[in-house]
Formats: structure tokens, sequence, C-alpha cells
């Protein structure tokens, strides 16, 4: 740990100024230097949702299968809607929220994860940049973006596992884009991309309500969620896991004399990461 | 110096920033697969946390009334002990989730890349057949091979496995809802929160 120390020290100076520079830089505007073309592309992903509207359908395939999607954003209440055009003849709308932004966001992303830009393929008519997102440790999983080299836009994301495997893809079929939205359409404050601790590197907690047992971290871009429960008496401690698309479902039963936990992690994480945020949860007091 | 000491050693490396690729890579399995490692570990960062905020996560930690009540008042089990580990989701307890400060550092990067993406699913040059990957399956928790494993903890692992499907139906959505802001494509997350009616009871035993 001794060496660990100056670093440490250097850290909270930094750490000082940043929460200072918040203050003074608008919403949207990186805290960070955005230099290559790889990280300014990624900039433009998490920006474009607010700078353009649009409409569209794409084809969503993960572990219960495949499914026809119409999309549009922005709606007049807000988020936006989507149609499962192959689940019914006359499909529901359903709302998906607006997505959360921060000065923040880009700069723990880009600490996390390694950017890389190529060319690209034409999706939905549309030219592309090919985006790749590795992750810089064992934490967190690689993605695959085609932006659209107008917009920003993600046309198509694919998810793999720690060893490549493919998780789940999205891909446009065609897309129409809407004008320009205002410049102040900013996300609202419920959904901003507010970090609070660490919980386990760089990953922020994000949702905490105690009382109901429900936690939320996010590294800006994966998300996982940590549910806890009482563990019926007489339970045997144990573990298991199931992954559907890359959604990864820990569970983690902890036995105490006077009542355990059992503990649930969702997330879009891998193994290792889940058993880290399992590890993290304290038990009340009495009840180990 | 055993494995386990440098197992250590790469990870307070990490901690500092100064963590080789392949090093890194292999302490970080030899974490998922080492209790008592994952456990110094947290201890570590719990300690960094404490040097860079003169405050320990620990404080943070909710003794509840409510929570002793909950958890004194539940039943004894007796049958199969698993039988009613569908709790309602109603109930409530305080939990804290301490903080394992290893904050991402500027000199971290450029770090090591130790992962991939794999093909992609349209026929386009290069890729690689990966259809059979949209399976939902079991994740091997375990280090041992099952027929090593005894009985009761075949049993155990198995329980614990349709826990986890069962979690993701009940869960999911909920989860959803909150990674969806953090995805440059919430409605794929949106997706995820309709799912088929969680598992019975009487399916967990």
């Amino acid at each position: 740990m001794s060496r660990s120390l100056p670093k440490i020290l250097a850290l909270g100076v930094v750490c000082g100024a940043l929460f200072v520079r918040p203050i003074l830089a608008s919403a949207e505007t990186p805290l960070c230097e955005l230099a290559s073309p790889a990280e300014q592309a990624l900039g433009r992903v998490l920006a474009s949702p607010s700078d353009f509207s649009f409409e569209g359908t794409l084809l969503l395939e993960r572990a219960e299968g495949r499914e026809f999607l119409a999309v549009k954003w922005p709606e007049p209440a807000g988020g936006g809607s989507l149609r499962r055009m192959n689940t019914a003849a006359d499909p529901v709308v359903e709302p998906w929220p607006t997505p959360a932004g921060s000065p923040r966001r880009i700069c723990d992303l880009l600490r996390l994860y390694s950017p890389s830009l190529e060319k690209g393929r034409i999706i939905a008519g549309r030219e592309t940049d090919r985006l790749t997102l590795r992750p810089r440790d064992s934490l967190r999983l690689p993605h695959r973006l085609n932006i659209d080299k107008d917009t920003g836009m993600a046309l198509a994301m694919a998810t793999a596992g720690p060893d490549g495997q493919m998780l789940e893809r999205y891909e446009y079929a065609e897309i129409r884009y809407g004008p320009r939205l205002a410049a102040n359409n900013e996300p609202a404050a419920t959904t901003r991309h507010d970090r609070e601790r660490v919980v386990v590197p760089g990953f922020f907690l994000v949702l905490e309500e105690p009382d109901g047992g429900v936690f939320v971290v996010s590294d800006g871009l994966a998300t996982a969620s940590v549910f806890v429960e009482p563990l019926p008496l007489g339970a045997p401690g144990g573990e298991g896991a199931v992954i559907q698309g890359a959604t990864l479902t820990y569970t983690r039963g902890v036995p105490g004399t006077g009542g355990g936990l059992l503990i649930s992690v969702l997330g879009e994480v891998p193994l290792v990461t889940a058993r880290l945020l399992a590890d993290a949860v304290r038990a009340p007091k009495g009840a180990e | 110096m055993t494995t386990r000491d440098k197992d250590k050693e790469a990870l307070s490396a990490l901690m500092d920033g100064e963590s080789q690729e392949l090093e890194l890579r292999r302490s970080l399995d030899s974490v998922e697969d080492d209790d008592a490692l994952r456990a110094w570990w947290s201890r570590q960062q719990q300690v960094s946390e404490i040097l860079q905020s003169q405050r320990s996560s620990q404080t943070g930690l909710d003794v509840s009334a409510k929570v002793r009540s909950t958890l004194a008042s539940q039943p004894q089990f007796q049958r199969n002990p698993l039988w009613s580990m569908a709790i309602a989701a109603s109930v409530t307890l305080a939990v804290v989730m301490g903080g394992q400060a290893l904050l991402p550092t500027a000199d971290l990067a450029p770090a090591p890349l130790v992962s991939d993406i794999g093909g992609a699913v349209v026929p386009v040059i290069g890729a690689q057949p990966i259809r059979a990957s949209f399976d939902a399956r079991p994740v091997p928790v375990s280090t041992q091979p099952p027929q090593a494993q005894g009985t009761g903890a075949r049993q155990t692992a198995a329980a614990y496995e349709r826990l986890a499907r069962d979690r993701y139906l009940r869960l999911g959505a909920q989860h959803a809802r909150a990674a969806a802001l953090n995805h440059p494509a919430p409605f794929v997350h949106s997706m995820r929160a309709q799912t088929e009616p969680p598992l019975e009871v009487q399916d967990l035993k």
C-alpha cells in the first residue's frame, strides 16, 4: 500500500479540481480532451440522442431470439417509443427513457474503455464508422458500434463476452432523421449520469435504496443492479449464474446466524464483476 | 513467492495503475476464482478509500431494527431449504454497499486490452458463425467439474442456478429501466422490461 500513497494524494488534488470544474462547464461539454477521432466518435455517440429526432426499424438479436422493432425519438411526452413488430398485428407502443447525460460520462468511459475507429460498412443505407470499445480491465464487456458518419447515431451495436463470444446485437434496417433538436434539450435531472462513490473499480453508485435492498452501479455504459433480500433460515450458502443475451444474473446466498442475505446481481457485466459487487454488500449488524 | 503472493502483488500494482497486461489478466482471473484473494483485494481497496477520503465506507453500515426483525421472523425450513427462496419483493431490509475505492486514474491509460470482440452476425467478410451463442445458458461458477462435487453441492448449485433464472425474470424489468439510462440505444434495455412471468415457487423445489 505504501507505494499507492503518493498517487492517492495526487489523485485527491485532481479530484478536488474536478469538483470545481463542473460548475463552470455546460452540461454536455466534456470535462476532458477528446484527442483522437475515436474519442470524438464516442463523444458523438453519447450526444446523438439529444441532437436529432428519428424514426426507424431495427433487428435485435439476443438470447430470447430475434425481434423487429420500430422506434421513434423523441415523443412529445418525453423519451422515445418502440413497437415490437413481430409480436402482434397491432403492437402496443412502449416507452423508453431519455438517456442519461453528463460531461463527466465520456471522461469516465475513456478511462475504462479503449476506443478505436475504422471505416464501417453501409447500414440502413448510410455510411458508418466502426467504433470498437475494448475494456481496459476484465471487469466489463467489449462493444462494437457502427455509427452514422453524419449524425453519430449508433446504427448497429454488438456486445461480446470476455471470451469474445457474441452475446447480443442490434442493427437498423432503415432510419429516417427529422429536424435537429433544440440545443437546450438536455436530459432531465432524473436521467443524469450522477456519480456517487465507487463500489468496484470504475463502477459508481447511481442509485441507492438501502431500505429496499436495491443498488444500481454503472461505469457510464454498463449497468448492474444489486438486489438484496433475506435468505431463509436454514438455506445453504451457494451461488449460481445464468446469462441471457448480455445480461448476467448472479445469485449468492450468504447464511448468517441471525438470518442471511440473498444477493442477486443483474447486469451487462462479467461474472467477476458480479462477484465483486456481491462482495461489496454489507450485511446489517446482528444478521451476520 | 507463492502464486497468491504474486497475485496480491499484481493487484497492488493494479491499484497503483502499474499493472502489466498479462499479469493483470491472470490476477483478475485469480480474483474470480479465489474467495480469499477477492476478500483481501476488497480490504485493500477499503484501506485505500480511507486514505483518499479520510472516511471508511463501513461508517455507512445501517443497522436497522426492521431488518433484524425481518430476518428473525422468518420461519425455519422444514423441507428443501431452497423451497421458498422466491421471497416477495416487497420485503424490505437495509443493507449498505461498501465502497471499494479504486478510482480510475488518468495514469491508468494506456491500459492493457484484455478482451476483444467476436465477429458479426450478418454475413460480412471475416464474420464468424456465432448463432449458436445466442442461447440462455448457465455460467459455471465453480472451478470444480460437476462430477468432482458431492451430491449436496451439485443440488445446491443447481438450485442457485434455477434461482438466478427466476431472479432474471422477476427483477429483469427493474434492472432494464435503470440500465436503459446508460445505453446508447436505451430501447435495447426497454425490450427486456417485458419478460415472461417469474417461475412459481413450486418450480424451485
